[in-house]
């Protein structure tokens, strides 16, 4: 039996894979079929459950072999269904980023001015505003505070949410409506010009058929196969190499040796701080109470240490606890287990906790590679840069300590930092020249027509701040480019 | 295959599930996470007959917690409360990790530590027995908290086992009520200590009015 037939298969229903089959449908093309292999929850399905096995059928987990576990998209929407909201365009400094070798990260044809209609577009399509103080929940508020007390700045985010309930459980699905995900935006638009989201099918490998693209996959136990003129592989930072490397093992040639490498997780670090006594009218304060990321963006020390850094609110007791290690300092316990432990615990949750989170132009120091079963896992790489990263930003993080009277934990030890990355970028990185990264500058696959990719793992660098927004512009900016070459000239 | 290289294979497994399960809970937890459904609603009553009767269980617990009524549920039972106390020994009665059924969690065959509890309780009663002579669940309170001390300074690994017991404990709806913390909600946003207000906290210094960076 022949294959079915289709123009244009989208592997995948995150950004990098919704925002294509969208606009290829709306400019015409008659047969976009959308693979998706998780499920499609529409908001009554989502829940306020902290419960694992609900988290984890809404979120993927990827525990790596070294014990890092990374977050991505499963569902009809991809993590637009579980992101925390914040949606930055990138600052021209990190556009401008250079390799030790002099060399910019980003290909030449994107800068702010490049992008700025396409930032535009998306943020329109999201409804992206940026937040009054009155909607900060006072867990950006002491972040804010802090910074106040050593002399730091502090910006208000841009965010996809409407009028907001502030109930904390963004991450798990906004039950209220009130997270513009894709399912709220392109999917009704896409579907209305004749794209078809399929779910339960899992894409295991690609291959060359003449002129075609053979897209394989399971759908439940069943094997099965589609030919399609264009195919965009969007799977998220991690499923999309891991797709090309099996199917590089399958016997797709071409590919070259940069696919899987430069994996980063944009610098992302994760603290909790303890408010001192007085620091504040504490009693009043409640670190659960109001949305996951608290709202706010210091860009204080970006230009000079490359790092920004943003609250986190909606506070369980569990995040907290289970990242106070034994620490010297005096104001954190001395060990974290035992009667002294638990009745501190008692005496700073939840009146004294904050959480606060880092992303930065940090140098990469994993690689994703492929498990014998073909799932994605992560190595890795030389980390001596990275390592100055976390030098300067725990430096900084520790004057901040000392001038606010805040008492820091840091989320993990360096070994594990990225533990709980969701920011998976540049494994198949976008590159000027051919030779320095696996996808060209208009996002199609260096050396293979017409397979494009467009996704987390595109962006070839650390960005230093949240990276759906950019995603999506750089998403638009591709399909744009099949539908109007003109604009490829722009 | 001799017994060395064999033990340290289960080091490395421990360190690996422990810290995979760690960096799951970490991630992913609240209250039920962890307990889910009926063993949270047990909660404090899970094996209450026992401090009922006044018998007082070999391990000086009233109960185990849901860990079974053998050697290695002593041990496990002991360990939860060793790092979070319960309420049959804290002054202000708050409860800990027995009463939260954390040592069931050690059992639960669909979570990767039941493979393990063998193991910890090995390192637990090696250390024990230099300690006070004895195994691990037999000890005192003050001995075990050494012993626990001694295991942590030999063997890091052995800290993902009270990391569990960490997750498990303050991921319990026991927990969540003796903390405060409301879970589900229907939003704070009407709450009059939901923010500091209309005016900045701190000096922003985006240039324009869109809150991007330049
Ligand atoms: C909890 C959380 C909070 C976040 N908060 C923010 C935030 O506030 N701001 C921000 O900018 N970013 C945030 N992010 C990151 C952001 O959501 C991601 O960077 C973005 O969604 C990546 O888009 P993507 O299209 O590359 O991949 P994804 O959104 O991960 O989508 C990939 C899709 O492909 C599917 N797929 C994978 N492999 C296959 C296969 N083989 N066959 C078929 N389908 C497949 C997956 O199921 C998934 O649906 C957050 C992420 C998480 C998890
Ligand atoms: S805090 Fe706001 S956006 Fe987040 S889940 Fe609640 S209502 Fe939705």
């Amino acid at each position: 039996m022949p294959n079915e037939r289709v123009d244009a298969v989208i592997i995948g229903s995150g950004y990098g894979g919704t925002i294509p089959a969208t606009r290829l449908a709306e400019a015409g093309m008659r047969r976009v079929v959308v693979l998706e292999r998780g499920v499609r929850k529409e908001t009554r399905e989502l829940e306020q459950s902290d419960a694992l096995a609900y988290q984890t059928a809404v979120v993927d987990l990827v525990v790596s072999s070294q014990n890092i576990a990374f977050r991505t998209g499963k569902l009809v929407g991809g993590a637009s269904i579980a992101m925390d909201g914040a949606m930055f365009r990138v600052p021209r400094r990190s556009f401008e980023r250079r390799d030790g070798a002099g060399r910019r990260h980003w290909p030449e044809r994107y800068t702010p001015e490049a992008m700025a209609p396409y930032y535009q577009r998306v943020e329109e399509m999201f409804g992206v505003r940026h937040f009054p103080w009155s909607e900060i929940p006072k867990a950006g508020g002491m972040f804010a505070k802090m910074l106040a007390r050593a002399d730091a700045s502090c910006d208000r985010a841009r965010m996809n949410y409407g009028d907001c309930l502030q109930c904390g459980f963004c991450a798990q699905g906004c039950i209220y409506n009130k997270k513009h995900t894709l399912l709220h935006t392109y999917i009704p638009r896409a579907e209305r010009a004749g794209a078809v989201f399929r779910t339960g099918c899992d894409v295991r490998t690609i291959e060359r058929s003449g002129a075609l693209w053979t897209v394989r996959y399971l759908e439940g136990a069943e094997a099965k196969a589609i030919d399609a003129d264009i195919v965009f592989v969007a799977g998220g930072g991690l499923h999309t190499p891991a797709l090309l490397l099996r199917s590089r093992a399958a016997g797709l040639a071409g590919l070259n040796a940069h696919v899987g490498e430069h994996f980063n997780h944009n610098g992302e670090l994760q603290f909790f701080g303890v408010l001192p006594e007085g620091f504040d009218d504490l009693d009043r304060y409640k670190c659960y109470a109001g949305m996951d990321n608290a709202g706010l963006m210091t860009w204080h020390w970006f230009e000079s240490d490359d790092f920004t850094l943003h609250p986190g609110g909606g506070i369980e007791p569990t995040v907290f606890a289970a990242a106070v290690q034994s620490s010297t300092d005096a104001r954190l316990p001395r060990k974290a287990w035992g009667m002294e432990f638990k009745r501190w615990v008692e005496s700073v949750y939840p009146h004294r906790v904050m959480g606060f989170s880092s992303l930065g132009l940090a140098d990469s120091h994993h690689a994703v590679t492929i498990k014998p079963d073909g799932s994605p896992d992560v190595v890795s790489r030389p980390r001596e840069s990275y390592d100055r990263y976390l030098d300067r930003l725990e430096a900084r993080v520790q004057e901040v300590s000392r001038a606010s009277g805040v008492a820091i934990i840091p989320g993990y030890p360096r070994r594990y930092s990225g533990m709980t990355s969701a920011h998976l970028l540049a494994a198949c990185r976008m590159s000027e020249r051919a030779e320095d990264g696996v996808v060209d500058p208009f996002g199609q696959v260096w050396g293979q027509r017409n397979l494009y990719l467009c996704d987390a793992s595109a962006i070839p660098y650390a960005l230093g701040v949240n990276p759906a927004l950019t995603i999506s512009a750089v998403a638009e900016r591709v399909v744009d480019g099949i539908i109007n070459p003109a604009s490829r000239m722009s | 295959m001799n017994t060395l290289s064999k033990q340290q294979r289960e080091r490395r497994r421990l360190l690996q599930v422990f810290s995979a399960l760690a960096a799951q809970f970490v991630q992913a937890c609240g209250p039920r996470a962890v307990l889910s459904g009926d063993a949270g609603d047990h909660d404090g009553d899970v094996d209450a007959s026992a401090s009922d009767s006044g018998a007082r269980h070999p391990t000086g617990l009233p109960t185990l917690g849901g860990a079974p009524d053998t050697l290695v549920g002593h041990a496990i039972a002991t360990l939860c409360d060793t790092v979070i106390p319960g309420a049959h020994r804290d002054p202000t009665g708050a409860p800990g990790a027995v009463d939260a059924g954390v040592p069931a969690l050690f059992f639960d065959r669909a979570l990767p530590a039941a493979a393990l509890v063998g193991l910890i309780r090995t390192v637990l009663d090696g250390v024990a027995s230099e300690v006070g002579g004895r195994a691990f669940s037999r000890l005192t309170v003050e001995q075990r908290e050494t012993a626990l001390q001694m295991a942590l300074d030999r063997l890091p690994e052995a800290e993902f086992a009270v990391q569990l017991v960490r997750l498990g404990y303050y991921a319990s709806p026991v927990a969540a009520r003796h903390l405060g913390y409301p879970g589900p909600n229907p939003g704070y946003r009407d709450d009059p200590d939901f923010s500091f207000g209309p005016d900045p906290l701190a000096r922003e210094i985006t240039t324009g009015t869109d809150g991007n960076f330049p």
